[in-house]
C-alpha cells in the first residue's frame, strides 16, 4: 500500500501537486539565487506548500490534525522570520552587502 | 571514674588539636610560646592518661572499649571507630605521653633559634596524637590508621631539614621501606577479615583459638608472618632495619622519641597486642625468635663500628629491639612469660634510650653540632649533668644491677631459655653474646666521648645545656634508674605481670602471660649468667678502648683481618640492598619507562594523529557556502524519497 492511497478525490490531487510545484520552486530559488533575502523568501515559500499539503491531507482524512498542524508551522516561521530578519539587517550593516557567497567563513 | 574512660578520646585529641593550632597559626607564635604549647598538651594528655589508669584500676583490671561512631557501615563490612583502654594500653599511654612530654621541654631548649620552630611542634604533636590513636585503637583499621600516620610523622621528622639532600634521601628511605611492611600488615588484616569477618580486636582475640583451629591452622601462620612483615618495618628487623640508623639525620629530640622510645616499639606492641594470634602458630614463633635475636646480635656487631655518637645509639636500638621481638615471639612457651618481658623491655628501653639519645643531643648541641665521636673526648668535666644522667642510661643498657635495663634484659633472656624449646635457647646464647657486645659498644662510647683527652675541633667551647634540656635529662635518669625494680623482679616484684595478666588470651586453657618468676636455682643461674655477660663487655669495653692506646689498638685491629673493616662498612647490607632491590628496581622501572614512551605513548600518539589526518582530509569538503550545504540536504532528501519510491512506502 502505498503512502499515496489514502484518498482519490480529484481536488485533493490537485492540492497536492500545487505543493509539490510550489516546494520544488521554493527549493530551486533558494538553491540558485544568491541574496539572502530572496533565500529567506524562498524558505517561507517552502514551509508554506507544506501548509498546503498538511491542509489538503486533513480535509481528505476528516482530521482536524492537519490543520491545527499548520498553525504550529505559522507560529514557528513567524518567529523565524523575526529572528531571521534582524540576522539580515545586522549582517547588511556590516558588510552593506547580503550576498550568501560572503557568508563563508566556517569553509575548511 | 567512668567519667575519664568516656573521655579518653581526648587524650589522644589534645596534641592533635594542638598540632592543628600550631600548623594554621604557628607563624604568628614566638618562639619559645609554640614549644610551650605543644610541651602542655602532651602534658595535660599525659595527666589524663593518669586518670585512665585509675579509671582501669577501678573497674579491676576491665578492658573499657568505646565505639565512638560508625565509621564505614557497608553492608558485611562494618567498621567502626573507636577506642580501648586496658592495661596494656595505660602501660604504652604512659611512655609515650611520658616519655614525650619529657622530650617536648628537651626539645624547647635544643630547636632554640630554628626558624621552623613551630613546624616542628607541629609535626612533634602530629606524631604523639598519631601515637596514641595506635596504641588506643580497638580494631586493626583503626591501628592501620595511627600506624601510618607515625610513619608518615616520621618521614616529616626525618627530613625536617629538608634542604639538605642527605636528609631528605633519609626521610624517604625510611617512608619506602615501611611501605614494604605496611603491605605486610594490611594483607594480614585481609586474611582476617576473611576468616573472622571483623576487625575488631575482642572478637578476633576471643574466638581466634577455635576459628583457627584444624583445618584452618594453617591461616594463624599466614597471619602471624604477615603481620610480622608489619612489625619487621617499623621496629626495624631483618632485613626492613636499613631505614632507622639513616633515621639519625632526623633532629635528635626525634630520634629520642621517634626512633628510640616509641613508635619503634609499635611493632613490638602489635606482638604483644595479638599475642593469641602470634601464640597458635609455632612457625611463626621460630621466625620471629630467631629473626629478632639475629637483629639484636647483627646490630650489636655493626653498632662497634661506628664513629658517629647517633649511629652507635641508632644501632643499639635496633638491636634492643631485636630482643623485645624475641621475647615477644617466644610468648607462653614453657615456663616463659615473654611477652610481659618484652613489655617490659619496651618501657625500660623508652626510659634509658630517650635518656641517651637525649644526653648524646646536649654533646651535639655543646660541640656545636659535631657528631663524629673522634672528634670529642674527655667532656665528662664540662657537661657534668649530661655525663652523670648519660653514665645511668649506660649502666642500664648495659645490665647492670640495679639498672633499669639488668632487670628488663634479665626477664628477656630467662623468657627464652625457661621456654623449653631449642631455638629459645639458641635465642638465649646468642642473646648472651649481644648482652656482653651491647656492655662493650656503649662503654666504648663513653669512654670515646667524656674520657681520654679532649680531641674537639679548634674554636669549640663545650658548655652545659640549659635547665629545659637538663631537666628531662634527670628525670628520665631517675626513671632508668627505678624502673626496673619498681616494675618486675623475680619473686620480690610481679606488679606489671600482674597489671598485664588481663591483656593476654586465653589458648588450651592457659592464660598467655605466662608464670610469673620464682625465684629458683635456674632463675639465680641465669642471672649470674647475664651479669657476668655485662661486666664482661663493660671490662672488654675498658681494656679495648681505654686502658689500649690507639696505635696498641691498630696493631690489634690488623691481626683480625678484614673483619674490622666488615664491620664498620655494617657488613655491606646498604650495599648489597642497592645491588639486590635498588638496581633491579631501577632497571625495572626503566624499562617500563621505555614500554610506556616506545609502547603505549606511539600507540596513543598515533591514534590521535590519525585522527587528525583523517580530519585535514575531510575538512576539504566544508566550502563555507550555504547553497553547497542546502544542495547536499536537498539531494539526500531526494534520494530518500527515491529509495521510498522504489519499495512502496516507507
Amino acid at each position: 500500500m502505498s503512502m499515496f492511497d489514502i484518498g482519490n478525490s480529484p481536488d485533493y490531487t490537485a492540492y497536492l501537486a500545487l505543493s509539490v510545484i510550489l516546494f520544488m520552486i521554493g527549493t530551486m530559488g533558494f538553491l540558485l539565487r544568491k541574496n539572502t533575502i530572496v533565500m529567506f523568501m524562498c524558505v517561507e515559500l517552502m514551509l508554506n506548500a507544506v501548509n498546503l499539503a498538511l491542509v489538503a491531507f486533513g480535509r481528505e482524512l476528516g482530521h482536524a490534525g492537519g490543520q491545527i498542524f499548520v498553525f504550529f508551522v505559522l507560529v514557528v516561521a513567524a518567529a523565524e522570520v523575526m529572528v531571521g530578519l534582524a540576522i539580515l539587517v545586522a549582517i547588511y550593516r556590516r558588510r552593506l552587502r547580503v550576498s550568501a557567497d560572503d557568508l563563508s567563513n566556517l569553509s575548511g | 571514674m567512668d567519667a575519664v574512660l568516656e573521655n579518653a578520646w581526648l587524650i589522644p585529641l589534645l596534641p592533635l588539636m594542638t598540632a592543628g593550632l600550631l600548623a594554621l597559626f604557628g607563624k604568628f607564635l614566638k618562639e619559645p610560646l609554640a614549644g610551650w604549647i605543644a610541651f602542655l598538651s602532651v602534658g595535660a594528655s599525659f595527666l589524663l592518661s593518669v586518670a585512665a589508669w585509675i579509671g582501669v584500676t577501678d573497674e579491676e583490671h576491665e578492658t573499657f572499649t568505646k565505639k565512638v561512631f560508625d565509621w564505614i557501615p557497608a553492608g558485611g563490612f562494618d567498621i567502626s571507630l573507636g577506642y580501648r583502654v586496658d592495661p596494656l594500653t595505660v602501660v604504652m599511654l604512659f611512655l609515650i605521653t611520658g616519655v614525650g612530654a619529657l622530650i617536648h621541654l628537651y626539645a624547647i631548649g635544643y630547636m632554640h633559634g630554628d626558624p621552623n620552630l613551630s613546624r616542628f611542634f607541629f609535626f612533634l604533636n602530629l606524631f604523639v596524637g598519631s601515637m596514641l590513636i595506635l596504641v588506643m585503637a580497638n580494631n586493626f583499621l583503626v591501628l592501620f590508621i595511627g600506624w601510618e600516620l607515625v610513619g608518615a610523622c616520621s618521614y616529616l621528622l626525618i627530613g625536617f631539614w629538608y634542604t639538605d639532600m642527605q636528609k631528605s634521601v633519609a626521610a624517604k628511605k625510611a617512608f619506602v621501606t615501611n611501605r614494604v611492611g605496611d603491605f605486610g600488615l594490611l594483607a594480614g588484616m585481609m586474611f582476617l577479615f576473611s576468616y573472622f569477618g571483623t576487625l575488631d580486636f575482642d572478637t578476633i582475640f576471643r574466638t581466634a583459638p577455635s576459628v583457627l583451629s584444624g583445618d584452618n591452622a594453617w591461616v594463624a601462620t599466614a597471619v602471624a608472618l604477615l603481620l610480622f612483615v608489619g612489625v619487621a618495618g617499623k621496629s626495624a628487623q631483618i632485613p626492613l632495619f636499613v631505614w632507622l640508623p639513616d633515621a639519625m639525620a632526623g633532629p635528635t629530640p626525634v630520634s629520642a622519641l621517634i626512633h628510640a622510645a616509641t613508635m619503634v616499639t609499635a611493632g613490638v606492641y602489635l606482638i604483644v597486642r595479638s599475642n593469641v594470634l602470634f601464640a597458635l602458630s609455632d612457625i611463626a614463633s621460630i621466625v620471629v625468635v630467631l629473626v629478632g635475636i639475629g637483629t639484636a646480635l647483627f646490630a650489636a656487631l655493626i653498632a662497634i663500628g661506628q664513629y658517629n655518637i647517633k649511629k652507635v645509639l641508632a644501632y643499639s636500638t635496633v638491636s634492643q629491639l631485636g630482643y623485645m621481638v624475641a621475647a615477644a615471639g617466644i610468648g607462653a612457651r614453657g615456663d616463659a612469660s615473654g611477652y610481659v618481658a618484652a613489655q617490659f623491655h619496651v618501657l625500660t628501653h623508652g626510659f634509658f634510650k630517650a635518656l641517651l639519645f637525649l644526653c648524646a643531643g646536649a654533646v651535639i648541641h655543646a660541640m656545636h653540632d659535631e657528631e663524629d665521636m673522634r672528634k670529642m673526648g674527655g667532656l665528662a668535666k664540662k657537661l657534668p649533668v649530661t655525663y652523670a644522667t648519660y653514665t645511668v642510661g649506660l649502666l642500664a643498657i648495659s645490665g647492670i644491677p640495679p639498672f633499669a635495663g639488668f632487670f628488663s634484659k634479665d626477664a628477656i633472656l630467662a623468657a627464652l631459655f625457661e621456654s623449653g624449646e631449642w631455638w629459645g635457647q639458641l635465642a638465649w646464647a646468642i642473646g648472651l653474646v649481644t648482652a656482653f657486645l651491647t656492655a662493650a659498644y656503649m662503654f666504648r662510647q663513653w669512654f670515646m666521648v667524656f674520657h681520654g683527652p679532649p680531641r674537639w675541633d679548634a674554636g669549640v667551647t663545650p658548655h652545659e645545656a640549659p635547665l629545659t634540656m637538663t631537666a628531662p635529662l634527670v628525670i628520665l635518669a631517675a626513671f632508668s634508674f627505678t624502673g626496673g625494680f619498681a616494675l618486675d623482679v623475680p619473686e620480690l616484684n610481679s606488679l606489671l605481670h600482674d597489671w598485664l595478666h588481663p591483656v593476654f588470651g586465653v589458648v588450651g586453657g592457659e592464660n598467655l602471660a605466662g608464670a610469673a618468676v620464682e625465684f629458683d636455682g635456674t632463675v639465680m643461674a641465669l642471672m649470674l649468667g647475664s651479669v657476668v655477660a655485662a661486666v664482661s663487655g663493660v671490662g672488654a669495653g675498658w681494656f679495648f678502648w681505654h686502658r689500649t692506646s690507639g696505635e696498641d689498638r691498630a696493631t690489634m685491629l690488623e691481626k683480625l683481618g678484614p673483619l674490622p673493616r666488615v664491620v664498620r662498612e655494617k657488613f655491606y647490607v646498604d650495599q648489597t640492598v642497592e645491588k639486590v632491590v635498588q638496581k633491579p628496581g631501577y632497571a625495572l622501572t626503566g624499562a617500563l619507562a621505555t614500554a610506556d614512551q616506545e609502547g603505549i605513548d606511539r600507540v596513543v600518539m598515533g591514534l590521535g594523529g590519525g585522527t587528525k589526518r583523517v580530519g585535514e582530509w575531510l575538512r576539504k569538503g566544508q566550502s563555507g557556502y550555504v547553497r553547497a550545504y542546502a544542495s547536499v540536504i536537498a539531494i539526500s532528501v531526494g534520494l530518500l524519497a527515491g529509495y521510498a519510491f522504489a519499495r512502496g512506502g516507507f
